[in-house]
């Protein structure tokens, strides 16, 4: 059989990167092919060059042995190469129907330019009918939650007829639910023989659906090996290009007094919420998307307001939806989505991480500015971060690097409670282990920490406590050891 | 499943202001509530409400278009010259027309290609307009015979079952738009162009093209307002338009038109240009001068903001309540 895609030599530049240096390629028919590497080692560069968002310095593409330049996304679309981004790209105030029809709307009339809207809806009602997706199309997409939100981006894509369909990072908004209709979705693609690459940090999900897998590292590729030839801990091993044999390095310390302290807390999301979190504790808060841990820290942080309850911090009442006062009080909210909440993307990364301490960085009114770089570097150290200056824009970062630098400008927070949204997602595995170390040495310096997370290796392997929500409200709390996978599942999986 | 829903959000300020001027002045200025002069308010509106279309389209685009007020004039003086000069009356002012669609093109490319700000692509237009203008008509207004050309004052003055001219032309173009608008790719580009046009460019669709069809269609608009104004006022005056960006500005965000939130609503728009021609007429009827005005003027793009602020609180509160009752 011969490739429906190879790439050659494929070399991409910007200002101070090689992001792709002349990587090789191929994918077959029906094949799923995975691309693993760290954050920034240029894999949605990569599928940028396939998507004709980026054109490659050097390097040719093939397509069914041709080669064929791909200069515009147009051209890609018209290839049958479809993209789904790592970023999510809906318009909130259109309707899913006119959503999935961007950009190659039906006609009433062409000449006139007249849309045929009844066209649209009905047809967007049978891509969702045969993806399974249960969501109206006339509903306009800022009435829908997250996941649902990239279900919507995968119908995008296969709303229109596909040869090679790339995923980029699909699954870190998805429920369990969603992923499995994702996986059988991925499945039928196969069997109509559409090749596609999936890229992901979930290293499971890879062993799951991939056929052949590529590692990447800093624009170079590693390997490309059937997923079949490799075992876990190699792949950890030629990602991080170290062997990490201790994911999860978290030595408990003795808990001491209570630090936060949640009473009864109600609101839209949240039903009558009672946990406590006690200096030197990791607790982890966990449960499927949408099960309301986010908007739980939200208004625990005062961001959302709340109707009945309170909030606790060491004794102290915490006011009602006043984050300001909430962060003097010395609580800090890592927000689950750092692209809207986090991170000005026009600003450095040194802005970026310094902004929320600036306070610390000033003396008599001017701001330290070798102490303000020293310790953005340090960050940059210790996250790996991939930047050859800590004076690069945000914005120009992969999607992996924006949330280390989120997460970096997080913990250079002196706060005696953190709360993490998600603080590991999209992250590599290397850096994942990094931030998990400065999460030990905050709870050593006796910060309470309640982390919120959707990966259950994570919660069972750094947490000294577990509360378990679903449908709003607490469902169960595990002591330290006493939690498994299963058991967590089950009050996951529990309603009301 | 999920459902759209009404949110408060989604009503502009200006419904609220209208109401509020329209009860004002009917019970404190005497001759305001006649037929009469409502229809003089609704003719009054008729050019305001074609810049704010154009204006409003912009800024839903997350652009902004300072210059239509001096391109207005502009397309109105170039108008007028060629009346003077004899030209047929159709040519002239379809010419004139053309003067503010080029300005509205040129407008979108330095922001679409050279990638200037719209804030200082506009801002050199309102100048550059407003220059010409002047020296085009030697600053002094601009008059050709009347009496060679009929149809202008059919236009102008004119009307048919009771109905003027001017107003019908006025509610015609504003319809096609409003059309155009709703029932093409403009409003989903537009949306997306506001809220993040990095999607429009992920989705195939060429980003600078359609900032481009946006001004221009601005310029275009205040093209016709400026062949309009001439017919109306039967001369070409180079300072007739200056001002009417502000209250085209103002029009479209009291309307609900703001930038960088992907979502517009150009019926809105047009109910904040007439609420600000109410105002004025309201104002010239009990004898306030010009300035006070614009005091109001701005005093109302303030309170159309607070407005909306208030909307977002009361739709989150609402939102609290839903949530206790059902827990
Ligand atoms: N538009 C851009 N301008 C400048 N540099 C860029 C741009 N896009 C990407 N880069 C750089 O190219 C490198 C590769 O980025 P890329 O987004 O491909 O990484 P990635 O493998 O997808 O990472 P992640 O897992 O975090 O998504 C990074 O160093 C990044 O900073
Ligand atoms: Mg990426």
């Amino acid at each position: 059989m011969e490739p429906i895609l190879k790439l050659e030599g494929i070399t991409k530049t910007f200002p101070g990167v090689k992001a792709l240096d002349s990587i090789d390629l191929d994918i077959y028919p029906g094949e799923v092919h995975v691309l693993a590497g760290e954050n920034g080692a240029g894999k949605s560069t990569l599928m940028k060059v396939l998507s004709g968002v980026y054109q490659p310095d050097a390097g040719t593409i093939y397509v069914d042995g041709k080669a064929t330049p791909i200069p515009t996304p147009q051209a890609a679309e018209q290839l049958g190469i479809r993209m789904i981004y790592q970023e999510l790209n809906l318009v909130q105030e259109l309707s899913v129907a006119r959503n999935i029809f961007l950009g190659h709307e039906l006609y009433k009339n062409r000449v006139l330019g007249l849309l045929d809207f009844k066209k649209m809806e009905e047809r967007a009602r049978e891509i969702l009918a045969t993806l399974n997706i249960p969501i109206d199309p006339s509903v306009k997409i800022k009435e829908l939650g997250v996941g649902q939100q990239q279900m919507i981006e995968i119908a995008k894509a296969l709303s229109m007829d596909a040869r090679i369909v790339v995923f980029d990072e699909p699954t870190s908004s998805l429920t369990d639910n969603e992923i499995e209709e994702l996986f059988s979705l991925i499945a039928s693609l196969k069997e109509k023989n559409i090749a596609m690459f999936y890229i992901s940090h979930r290293l499971g999900e890879l062993f799951e659906i991939g056929d052949r897998v590529t590692i990447l590292r800093d624009g170079q590729k590693i390997d490309t090996k059937p997923i079949s030839d490799i075992t876990m801990d190699e792949l950890i091993a030629k990602i991080a290009n170290r062997d990490l044999d201790n994911l999860y390095p978290h030595e408990p310390v003795a808990p001491g007094e209570v630090v936060l302290e949640v009473k009864g807390l109600t609101n839209e999301k949240c039903k009558d919420i009672s946990l406590t979190v006690r200096a030197g504790e990791i607790v982890g808060l966990s449960g499927l998307v949408g099960a309301g841990r986010t908007e739980l820290a939200r208004a625990v942080f005062g961001v959302d307001d709340y109707g009945a309850g309170e909030v606790l911090l060491c004794g102290k009442k915490v006011p009602k939806h006043n984050p300001r006062k909430a962060a003097d009080m010395g609580i800090s909210l890592l927000p689950e989505d750092r692209k809207t909440e986090g991170l000005a993307l026009k600003l450095s990364i040194r802005e970026n991480e310094t902004v929320a301490t600036l306070a610390q960085l000033f003396k008599n009114g001017w701001i330290r500015a070798g102490l303000e770089r020293e310790t953005a570097e340090k960050y940059v150290r210790d996250l790996e971060i991939a930047t050859n200056s800590v004076e690069k824009s945000a914005g120009q970062l992969s999607g992996g690097t924006q949330q280390k630098v989120v997460v970096a400008k997080w913990l250079m927070t002196k706060a005696k409670l953190f709360i993490f949204d998600e603080p590991t997602r999209g992250i590599d595995v290397g850096a994942k282990t990094s931030i998990y170390s400065i999460m030990d040495e905050l709870v050593k310096e006796n910060a309470a920490i309640l982390m919120i997370s959707s990966d259950l290796q994570e919660v069972l392997g750094m947490s000294d406590r577990i509360y378990v929500m679903a449908g709003g409200a607490v469902q169960k709390e595990f002591a330290a050891g006493e939690a498994t996978q299963a058991e967590v599942l089950k009050y996951a999986f529990q309603e009301g | 499943m999920r459902k759209n829903r009404f949110h408060l959000t989604d009503l502009p300020s200006a419904v609220i202001i209208f109401i509020v001027v329209f009860v004002f002045f009917a019970v404190s200025a005497g001759g305001f509530f006649s037929a009469y002069n409502l229809a003089s308010i609704l003719t009054q509106s008729v050019i305001p409400c074609l810049l704010v279309l154009g204006v409003a389209i912009v800024i839903m685009s997350a652009g902004l278009d300072l210059s239509v007020g001096n391109v207005l004039t502009l397309s109105g003086v170039t108008c007028g010259l060629l009346l003077k000069a004899g030209m047929p009356v159709a040519l002239a002012m379809l010419v004139g027309v053309l003067t503010g669609t080029a300005c509205g093109f040129l407008n979108g490319f330095m922001v679409a290609k050279m990638k200037l700000p719209p804030f200082i692509a506009t801002l050199a237009m309102m100048n550059i307009a407003s220059g010409l203008a002047n020296t085009l008509s030697q600053k002094k207004p601009v008059y050709w015979e009347r009496e060679a050309f009929p149809i202008l004052d059919t236009i102008g003055t004119g009307a048919v079952l009771g109905i003027p001219v001017f107003a019908l032309i006025g509610v015609l173009v504003m319809a096609v738009v409003i059309f155009v608008f709703y029932r093409t790719r403009l409003r989903t580009n537009v949306y997306t162009l506001g809220g993040n046009e990095e999607v429009l460019h992920l989705s195939g669709v060429s980003v600078a093209k359609w900032k481009i069809v946006v001004f221009t269609l601005s310029g275009l608009m205040a093209g016709v307002g400026g062949v309009l104004m001439d017919a109306r006022v039967t001369c070409a005056d180079p300072t007739v338009g200056t001002g009417l960006e502000f209250a085209a500005v103002v029009g479209a965000v009291i309307g609900g038109n703001l930038q960088n939130v992907g979502k517009g609503n150009l019926f809105g728009a047009i109910l904040g240009a007439i609420t600000l021609a109410t105002i004025r007429n309201g104002l010239s009827i009990m004898h306030m001068n010009n300035y006070w005005q614009m005091v109001l003027t701005g005093a109302i793009l303030v309170i159309g903001m607070v407005i909306r602020e208030l909307f977002v609180r009361i739709e989150h509160k609402k939102k609290l309540k839903e949530a206790e009752a059902s827990a």
